[in-house]
C-alpha cells in the first residue's frame, strides 16, 4: 500500500516537470495523457526509418529516434531520482545509511542527466582527441 | 333505344377510334423516326472506330488535314498494297468489316499447319468454326451491343435538343435552329403531340414555372457537353483494344505460338465489354429514359412539379454517366498482352557493399581485380565510421539512464559507468585506427604507403 502510494505521487510528480511546457494542461486531466502520448508516440513508432533509402540511413534514424525516446523519458526518470532522494533524506532520522544512499543517488543522478545533455560535447570532444579536428 | 341515340353512340365510338389510330400512328412515326436515328448514331460509331484502325495501323497523321482524302482513297483500294500488310479490306460503316480485320489479322500469325488443321476439320464437320473466328464473333456481338447502347445514349440526347429547341420556342418565341434533318423530322413529330402555347401560357401565369423552365432549358442546353464523353468511349474502346493488336504487328513476340497472345487479348476485352455493356445497361441508360420521360410529361403537361421532377432527373444522369465512364475504362484498363519474359545478358559493377547499405553513388568497381583487401577495409571502416557516431550516443544515453535508475539499485551506478566507459573506449579507438594503420604502412610499408 505504501509503495503503490508512492509510486502514484511520484509519477504525479514526474509528469508534473514534464507538463510544466504545457501550462494550459493541468496533469491530471485526459488532456495530459494524450499529451504524454503525443510526445512518445512519434519515438515508440515503427516507422522510425523515416524517408531514408539506404539500409545506413534507415538504422541511423531508427537509433535517433530510440536515443530521443530515452532522453524523453530520462528527465522523468531524474525528477523522480530526486524526489526518491528527498524522501530518503526526510526518513534519515530513522533510517542511518540512507543519507549516505541519499547523497550517491544524487550525485550519480546529476552526472547521468549531465550526460544526456552534453553526449553531443562529448562525441565532438572524441573526435578531437582523436583526429585533431 | 331509338336508332338516333344508335347513330350517334356509333358515331362517337368511331371518333375515338380514329383518334386512338391517329395517335398510335403518330407515335409508331416517332419510333420509327427515332430508331433510324439510333441507326445512323451507330454507323457513325462504327465508322468512327474502323477509320480509327486504318489510320493507326497505317500510320497515317490523325492531325493531318488531308485525312479525309487519304481515307476516301484507301476506301476504293486494297489497304495491303499501301499500308504494312495490314489485312483490312475496305473502310467501312459496319462490324462486320471489323469482324473480317480482326479474324484476318489473327489469322495471319497462325501457322500454315494449324491453317491446314482448321480447312481439314472444316471440310469433315460443318459446324467446326476456328477458335479465332468463334472468339471474334462473341467480341463482335458484345461490341455491336456496347455501341448501339451509346447509340441510343446519343439519340436520348439528341431528344434532348429537340425538347430543348421546343422549351425555347415556349419561353422565347423564337425555336433553336436544328441543323440535322432527322431532328427537324422529329421535333415536327413532337410538336404533333406537344401544344407550345399550353407551355407558354403556363409560363407566363406561373412565375415559379417559368424559373423552373428556364432553369430545365439552361439543364437541356449543357446536355451538349455530354456528347464528347460519347465520342471519347469510341476512342477509348480503340486505344485499349485495337492499339495494342496494332501494336503486336510492330513487335511480334518471338515464340511459335504467335496467334494465341492475340486471342487472349480477345477474350480479355469480351470480358471486360460485356461487363460494361451490362452496367451502362443498368445504371446511366435507365437514368437518361428516366429523364426523357420526365421532361416530356413536363412539356406535355406543364406544372410546377413536373418541372421539379424533371430538373432533378439531370443529376442522376450526369452521376451514372460518370460512374459508367469510370467502369469502362477500370474494365478497359485489364485487357493487357501477356508479358514476354526476354532473358539476356548485361553487364554490372560489383560492390563490396551492396549500394544500398550506402547510396545510389556507391556503385563499386567494373572487375573483381580492383577488389582489393584494402578497399574492403575501407568499406568497412565507412560503414562504421558513418554508424558510430550515432551508437555512441545511444549508447552514452543508455549508460546515463542506469545513474538515474540508482534509486531502483545502487549497482546500476556501475552498470552505466561500464557503458559510458566502453563507448567512449571504442569511439577514441575506432577513430585512431586509421592513424594507426597509416603508422604501420609508414614503418612497415604496404600498399598506398
Amino acid at each position: 500500500m505504501k509503495h503503490i502510494f508512492l509510486i502514484t505521487i511520484l509519477i504525479f510528480l514526474a509528469l508534473n516537470l514534464v507538463y510544466a511546457q504545457q501550462s494550459s494542461i493541468s496533469p491530471a486531466s485526459p488532456d495530459a495523457w494524450r499529451y504524454f502520448y503525443d510526445m512518445f508516440r512519434p519515438y515508440a513508432d515503427v516507422g522510425c526509418m523515416g524517408n531514408a533509402t539506404t539500409a545506413l540511413g534507415k538504422i541511423s534514424n531508427c537509433v535517433r529516434a530510440v536515443t530521443s525516446a530515452l532522453k524523453y523519458l530520462a528527465v522523468i526518470l531524474f525528477v523522480i531520482a530526486l524526489t526518491y532522494t528527498a524522501g530518503l533524506l526526510v526518513f534519515a532520522p530513522f533510517k542511518k545509511d540512507s543519507i549516505e544512499t541519499s547523497k550517491k543517488i544524487l550525485l550519480w543522478s546529476i552526472i547521468g542527466f549531465i550526460i544526456l545533455f552534453v553526449v553531443d560535447q562529448i562525441l565532438a570532444a572524441i573526435k578531437w582527441i582523436a583526429e585533431g579536428r | 333505344m331509338d336508332s338516333r341515340r344508335k347513330v350517334i353512340i356509333l358515331f362517337i365510338l368511331s371518333l375515338i377510334v380514329i383518334l386512338i389510330f391517329f395517335e398510335i400512328g403518330f407515335a409508331q412515326n416517332r419510333i420509327d423516326l427515332l430508331n433510324s436515328l439510333i441507326d445512323k448514331r451507330e454507323k457513325e460509331y462504327n465508322k468512327k472506330l474502323n477509320e480509327l484502325i486504318v489510320v493507326y495501323g497505317c500510320n497515317l497523321n490523325p492531325d493531318d488535314s488531308e485525312l479525309k482524302d487519304k481515307l476516301d482513297t484507301l476506301v476504293s483500294r486494297y489497304i495491303s498494297w499501301s499500308c504494312n500488310s495490314i489485312p483490312y479490306n475496305h473502310i467501312k460503316d459496319t462490324q462486320s468489316a471489323r469482324q473480317d480485320f480482326l479474324n484476318r489479322y489473327i489469322e495471319s500469325y497462325k501457322s500454315i499447319l494449324r491453317v491446314g488443321a482448321d480447312v481439314i476439320y472444316e471440310n469433315v464437320n460443318p459446324l467446326y468454326e476456328s477458335d479465332i473466328k468463334s472468339a471474334t464473333q462473341k467480341y463482335i456481338e458484345k461490341e455491336s451491343f456496347l455501341i448501339r447502347r451509346f447509340a441510343t445514349q446519343h439519340s436520348f440526347f439528341d431528344l434532348a435538343t429537340i425538347f430543348s429547341s421546343i422549351l425555347t420556342e415556349a419561353i422565347q418565341g423564337t425555336p433553336k435552329q436544328l441543323s440535322d434533318s432527322d431532328l427537324i423530322n422529329l421535333r415536327n413529330e413532337y410538336l404533333k403531340i406537344i401544344q407550345i402555347a399550353t407551355i407558354s401560357q403556363a409560363i407566363q401565369t406561373d412565375q415559379k414555372i417559368k424559373i423552373c423552365a428556364q432553369t430545365l432549358l439552361n439543364q437541356l442546353k449543357n446536355i451538349g457537353l455530354i456528347y464528347p464523353n460519347l465520342d471519347m468511349n469510341i476512342d477509348d474502346i480503340f486505344f485499349k483494344f485495337y492499339y495494342k493488336l496494332l501494336q503486336f504487328w510492330k513487335n511480334p513476340p518471338s515464340e511459335s505460338n504467335k496467334y494465341k497472345p492475340l486471342l487472349d487479348l480477345v477474350k480479355k476485352a469480351i470480358n471486360a465489354i460485356s461487363i460494361s455493356s451490362r452496367r451502362i445497361h443498368q445504371n446511366s441508360h435507365q437514368n437518361i429514359i428516366k429523364l426523357i420521360n420526365k421532361i416530356q410529361s413536363f412539356l406535355h403537361n406543364p406544372t410546377l412539379e413536373a418541372c421539379k421532377e424533371a430538373n432533378e432527373a439531370f443529376a442522376g444522369v450526369k452521376q451514372s454517366m460518370e460512374e459508367d465512364r469510370k467502369m469502362l475504362l477500370e474494365n478497359l484498363q485489364m485487357i493487357e498482352l501477356p508479358p514476354e519474359i526476354k532473358v539476356a545478358t548485361t553487364e554490372i559493377s560489383i560492390a563490396v557493399i551492396p549500394p544500398i547499405i550506402f547510396d545510389g553513388e556507391h556503385k563499386g568497381t567494373s572487375s573483381l581485380a580492383a577488389i582489393t583487401p584494402s578497399r574492403i577495409f575501407d568499406e568497412i571502416k565507412d560503414f562504421l565510421f558513418k554508424l558510430a557516431p550515432t551508437i555512441f550516443t545511444l549508447l552514452l544515453v543508455i549508460g546515463a539512464i542506469f545513474y538515474l535508475l540508482t534509486p531502483i539499485n545502487l549497482q546500476n551506478i556501475q552498470k552505466g559507468t561500464e557503458y559510458i566507459k566502453w563507448a567512449v573506449l571504442g569511439y577514441f579507438l575506432l577513430l585512431v585506427v586509421s592513424g594507426i594503420i597509416t603508422a604501420i604502412r609508414a614503418i612497415f610499408g604496404g600498399p598506398g604507403s
